[in-house]
Formats: structure tokens, sequence, C-alpha cells
């Protein structure tokens, strides 16, 4: 039981684990591409049949909301989890590569390095020494010297970049930042949808993906709702223009658009749809029978009685486009002790053999839309934290892909060869930059040697 | 000169230039390597003139935006960024011998941009959901990310041919396999990084344009798969030493994502992004 345990810790606490867990997320991401996201259960069963697999499947693994699934939360959670364990895990190995320093300076050392050069000074050893010094000193800030020149043997350590270590810890830092951003978003705030009417006014917003509805502590009423296109009829933008009551009393005008959004005590309101409702029809009734016609005007919470027919006309529903035909309304007409009938009539069409109610031809002669507008509603506390994740993640990235620790060691050994100089680098990343840096800093000791021999020392 | 006329003879220009690379490969000759680099930094200048004046034209029509809002618009762009980053890796490591995968990615991207008849290449107003300064940002950035993995996977093909069959001719041009691995690494890193930025952008547009920043829509889903495993690659480098062959292999996988991403969601899946299909 004990070795279950611990081997489960050391799993969890291994980058093997992170890379399992990478492929694992990207592999269920797949599979929520592929099966159509956001489908009732009922809905999957009658697609795909009850007593099938696939239908077994998808309900109880939750594939047909796979984000939102207990399992799928838990593989998020095991992530931050390994990412906060292998970082507790990982942060000594790091600490000892920030203190540790290679203090063997002896030629034979240095020369192993895959990084090293030697060479020959015809300068005294305290000349030679004193160069090096310089030009390390400006290249790197601070040298650290061993042994005192005077020895004959004399060895220093530059480094820069030291903390470019701990950048990795930034990148990972900021992806537990996002992920507690989300959760705080998804525990404390909400995200629905209001549609209003023109003119109407509400409080209620429904929740997506919960059958609930949450009162807004304000209301909101839409003044108007405008859709504006181009020449070439494609939309161009969608506006809505609401006031935020409290109460009776107005407390602030807004518009609203695609991109636009407006806040009002940490609730955010988006465009995101609109329709149109029928607020009032003419319909003229033909009897073709009898020869005559007569004319009416309904609202859909206002039936008109014809009294001459006996007949009660009610307007129910509209379509701005039934299936291809254009706009038409579903009208009903009520007779006493008879059974209603009704029917969609095409308003494009009045001459449509469809267009007809028991005995009577309807025809539209006019019409009066009103607009709805559709508001995304959100309240997202945790969206602050997701930003300084995100601002945090790109620049530790930068920090961790173009900044490293590059350390030189120098060894000038005066003996009866003469003086000679041996050095060697290293670099915790970006190997082949950091040779081109090394070279150029051989290269200006030697030039610095040079210039001392024109000066005729 | 309408940006149209010159857009197609960017594409030729693009032809031409694989072409030079190709014979840089088959004769390897350097001076074939000059004449394929000086003509790329030319087609490149046009290319760009080209998208500044489609720029231009939809402000003379009244309905300025940035050429980068349909599939068109953005094969055009990705065609752009591929050969920039190319070039600039091309530049900073001095060998043009690598240049016939993307100089031949971009013409094809192009041609099929110009001459499919399901892409359409009239400059169209910006529909509500695209008037965002964010749009920029994020398709460029991505843009920058993609371009990046394409260079790689033609980095990584040469690495497994040269790997492969060491002693062909053809192998003996390209330059040692330290130089390869590194340039690739560096291309990954730089592709990783623009990756990055383009989805943080994508997603805080997201939340102006629909209240979310992320909706796991599915393009925003394979973007994040496509990181995924462009993350794993660099793990597996970084912590667990793989090199050469491994990291080559994965970078291919890697820029199929990256197609599938681009192509795949829009033809196959459908979501919010499906808009870049006309
Ligand atoms: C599952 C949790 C994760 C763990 C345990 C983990 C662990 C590590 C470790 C140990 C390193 C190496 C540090 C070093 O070189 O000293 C590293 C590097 C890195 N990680 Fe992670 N990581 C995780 C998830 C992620 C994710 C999701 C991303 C972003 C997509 C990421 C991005 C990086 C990057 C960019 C590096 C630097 C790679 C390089 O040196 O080239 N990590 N990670």
């Amino acid at each position: 039981m004990q070795n279950i345990i611990k081997s489960t810790y050391r799993f969890i606490t291994s980058l093997r684990c992170a890379i399992v867990l990478l492929i694992v997320l990207a592999i269920s991401s797949i599979i929520g591409t592929v099966i159509p996201q956001g489908m009732p259960d009922e809905a999957v069963i009658a697609t795909y049949g009850r007593d099938s697999l696939k239908a077994w499947f998808i309900t109880h693994l939750h594939l047909n909301d796979l984000y939102h699934s207990p399992w799928f939360q838990f593989l998020l959670t095991v992530l931050a989890v390994n990412i906060i364990l292998c970082t507790v895990e990982h942060f000594p190995k790091t600490m000892k590569l920030w203190t540790h320093e290679h203090r063997d300076l002896s030629p034979e050392r240095l020369k192993k390095f895959s990084l090293s050069r030697e060479f020959k000074s015809d300068f005294g050893f305290k000349q030679t020494v004193e160069t090096i010094r310089k030009v390390l000193g400006n290249r790197f800030g601070n040298i650290k010297e061993f042994n005192k020149p005077i020895d004959g043997q004399w060895g220093c350590i530059a480094h820069k970049g030291r903390f470019s270590l701990f950048m990795v810890y930034g990148i990972h830092l900021s992806i537990i930042l996002i992920l507690l951003g989300a959760f705080v978003g998804s525990v404390l705030g909400f995200r629905g949808m209001m549609t209003i009417v023109e003119g109407d006014s509400d409080n209620l917003v429904r929740l997506a993906r919960k059958n609930k509805a949450i009162k807004l502590p304000f209301t909101v009423r839409c003044d108007d709702f405008r859709v504006e296109f181009y020449e070439n009829g494609m939309p161009k933008e969608y506006i809505s223009f609401i006031t935020v009551l409290k109460g009776k009393m107005e407390v602030q005008k807004a518009r609203i658009k695609v991109n636009e959004p407006f806040t009002y005590e940490g609730v955010t309101f988006y465009q995101a749809s609109y329709g149109s409702l029928i607020n009032e029809v003419t319909l003229v009734l033909t009897d073709p029978e009898a020869g005559k016609s007569w004319t009416v005007t309904v609202k859909p919470d206002k039936p008109a009685f014809l009294e001459s027919q006996g007949i009660t006309v009610h307007v129910l529903d509209f379509r701005e486009d039934f299936s291809g035909f254009g706009p038409a309304v579903a009208v009903a007409i009520m007779e006493p002790n008879k059974k209603p009938e009704g029917s969609w009539i095409l308003i494009k069409f009045p001459k449509f053999h469809g267009n007809r109610i028991g005995k009577y031809r309807v025809a539209v002669e006019d019409y009066k839309t009103i607009y709805y507008t559709g508001l995304q509603v959100k309240r997202d506390p945790g969206v602050w934290i997701v930003w300084i994740g995100f601002g945090a993640f790109i620049v530790f990235l930068f920090a961790t892909f173009y900044w490293s620790y590059r350390n030189v060691w120098v060894s000038v050994v005066h003996d009866n060869d003469g003086t000679r100089v041996f050095m060697a680098g290293r670099s915790s990343r970006n190997s082949f930059a950091f040779e081109r840096e090394f070279d150029k800093v051989c290269a200006e000791i030697m030039r610095a040697f040079s210039m001392m021999e024109a000066e005729g020392r | 000169m309408s940006s149209s006329f010159v857009l197609s003879l960017v594409t030729f220009g693009w032809l031409a230039c694989s072409i030079l690379y190709v014979s840089l490969m088959v004769y390897r000759k350097p001076f074939l390597g000059h004449v394929a680099k000086l003509s790329a930094f030319l087609v490149l200048f046009a290319h760009t003139a080209g998208l500044l004046l489609r720029w231009k034209e939809s402000y003379d029509m009244g309905i300025g935006h940035a050429p980068l809002s349909n599939l068109y618009e953005s094969l055009v762009f990705g065609a752009w960024a591929l050969m920039a980053v190319y070039l600039f890796f091309e530049q900073k490591y001095g060998n043009p011998v690598f240049g016939a995968v993307p100089s031949l990615l971009a013409f094809l991207a192009m041609a099929y941009a110009s001459f499919s008849p399901g892409v359409d290449s009239r400059i169209q107003p910006l529909i509500p959901a695209l008037k965002s300064n964010w749009l920029i940002a994020h398709v460029i950035t991505c843009f920058l990310g993609y371009a990046a993995f394409g260079v790689s996977f033609g980095i990584s093909l040469v690495y497994i041919v040269k790997k492969k069959f060491p002693h062909s001719k053809l192998a003996s041009l390209f330059t040692d396999m330290r130089v390869l691995e590194e340039f690739n690494y560096q291309t990954i890193m730089f592709g990783f990084l623009w990756l990055t930025i383009g989805i943080i952008t994508g997603s805080v547009w997201a939340n102006s344009a629909w209240g979310s920043y992320w909706s796991w829509d599915p393009k925003e889903t394979w973007s994040l798969i496509t990181w995924l495993v462009y993350a794993a690659v660099l793990h597996a480098r970084s912590v667990r030493n793989w090199r050469g062959m491994r990291v080559a292999v994965m970078s291919i996988a890697g820029f199929g994502c990256v197609l599938f991403t681009y192509f795949g969601v829009n033809f196959l899946l459908s979501g919010l992004h499906a808009y870049a299909t006309k």
C-alpha cells in the first residue's frame, strides 16, 4: 500500500506525467471537436438509438459536454497539481545550479569543456591578467577571482544571466494563474442570455448550460435596436440602445455593438443575436364563394373579432424566412363550436394557393415587425487573474527562450613555457549564439594584447 | 496596377524561387544560392507591396480594413509570413539550402488562393464580429507562429533525409547535423512564442466580441492542441534530452496539426470561425 502511494506520488511529481497529461488533454480535446458539443442526452439517444454503444459512451462519459465534464476538469486539476509538485521537486536542483560554482580552474579541467580555448600570451603574467580582467569585467560585470595574481596561477569565473534559471518557473506559475482565474470565474461568476424586445425591460438572465435564471440588481430596457447593411447586403453593424434602470430611475444609457460591450456594476453585456417579432398585421380575408372581402388588423396579444362572420382572427407567430419563401405569419381562425383552423401565410406571395384557412383566402396587406435584441450577459471576477496570467506567460516565455545563464572560466598559468591562457565557456541554452559570444570575448582579449603590442610595451 | 495583378505575379515569383532553390539542391552550385536568395527578397518585396496595395484599395472602396479578413487574404498573408520568417532565419544562419520547402509551400498557398474557384478574392467589407484591432494582432501573431512551424517542417524533412541517406549527394549539401538541429530548435521556439501570443490575443478578442475568452470552439481547441504538441516537443527536448530525429518527427506531426487547424477545421468542423470558409 505504502509502495503504491509512493510510486503514485513519484509519478504525479514527474515530468513524464506532465508529458502524458499534455498528450491526454490533446487527445480528449480532439474528441470534443469531433463529437457535437452541447447536445442534450435525450437528443444523443434519439440520434444514435437507445441501445447503441455510441450513445452509451457519449452519455456516460459526458462526451457531449466534454470540456465541462468532471473527468476533463479532473485532468486540468491534475495538471495544476502536477505543475506545482514538479516545481517543488525541481526547485532545489535549480537552487543548486544557482549557487554552484565550478571552482576547479585547473587547465586540465577547462580543456575538457566542449567550448574551450587555449592561447599563449607574449606579455608578462601580470599584464595578461590585467587585460583579461578588464575585458571580462566590461562584458560580464562582476568577475570572481581565485588565487592572487602573484602566485603564477590566476583564475576567475565570470557569469551573466543567472536569474534566467528561474524564468521557467514563471511560465508554469502563469499557467496556474490562468487555471485559477478560470476557476474563480466559473465559481463566482455567471454567463447567460437576455432577450429584450424593443421598448421592453427585463432583469432576468437565463444561464447558459443550466436551467436557471439570475436576477440582476437593476433592470435593462432596450430602447431601440438597429441593423445596418453594406451596399452589397452584408451586415455592417448590430446596435442595441439600452437604458439601465434602478427602480423607476434611469441611471445610465448605453450603446452596445459587437466588439463594443458595455459593463455596469461588474456585469458585462455583449451584442450576441437579434430577431424580429410581428407587432401588427393587416389581413385581407376573402370568401371566394360570396365574393366578399374583409380587412382586419391583428396584434399578437389582440385578436380581431369579425362580427359579420362570427369569427376571431389570431396571429400566432412570425418567421423572417419561411423555408426560403420570405416572411410569413401564422394565422388562426376560430369559430364558436368549431375546431380552430390555421396556416402559415406567405407575405410576399399573396396569390399562393396555400394562403388559405377554411373557406377564406388570406393575404397580408401590411405588417409591422419589432426587433428584439439578444444580449450575452456575463460576470467574471476571475478575468483579471487570467489577463495577468496571459501577460506573465508571454514575458516569461521570452525570458526563458532568449535569456540564458552564461559562464566563462579563465585560468592564466605562468611557468617555464611562458604565460598561457585557458578559457572555457558554457551556456544554459542557445549554445550557438553563445559560441559566437565566446569567440568575440576571445577575439577581444587578443585585440587587447595586440594593442598593447602596438603601444610598444 | 491592381493588387490582384501584383499578387498573381507574386504567385509565379514564388514558383520561380522554388525552382531556383530546387536547382540549387540538384546542381549544388553556390551562385544558384545567391540568385535564389536575391529573387526571394525581390518577390517578398513585391508581395509586401501587393498586400499594402490591397489595404489601400479597400480604403478607396470606403470599407478600409487590413487585408486579413477572409480565406483569400489569410492565405496570401500566410504565404508572406512563411517566406518572411524563412528569410529571417536564412539570414541568421547564412544557408540558403532549406529554401525549397517554404517557397514551394508559399507558391501552393498563393496558387490555391488565386486560382481555386472556392476562394473568393474580392475585397469585402468587415462583418461586425471582425471589426476589432485585436483581429490584426491575432492574425499576424498566429501566422508568424504557423510560418515558423512551416520552416521547422522543412528543416525536419531535410534532417530526416540526411539522417537516412547520409552519403547521398543531396545530403552533402546541407550543413552539419548540429547546425540543422539547432536551426530547427530555434524555429520551434520562435513559433511557440508567436503561437502563444496568437492564442492569447485571440482569446482577448473573443472576450470582447463574444463575452468569453475561451469557448472551446473547434478552431480554438485545435490551436490549443497544436500548442500542446509543441509544448510536449519543448519538454521532451529540454528535460528528456530528445534531439535530432525525434524532434524532427514531432515537428512534422506538429505541422500536421497546424494544417488541420487552418484547413481541416474550416472544411470539416463548424464553429464560430466558419466565416473563413468563403
Ligand atoms: C504538467 C505540468 C508541467 C510540468 C510538470 C512542467 C515541467 C517543466 C520542467 C521541469 C521544465 C524544465 C525546466 C528546466 O529546464 O529547468 C519545463 C520547461 C518548460 N515548460 Fe513545462 N511543465 C508543465 C506544463 C507546461 C505547459 C502546459 C507548458 C506550456 C504549454 C509548459 C511550457 C514550458 C516551457 C516553454 C518550458 C521551457 C522549455 C525549454 O527549456 O525549451 N510547461 N517544464
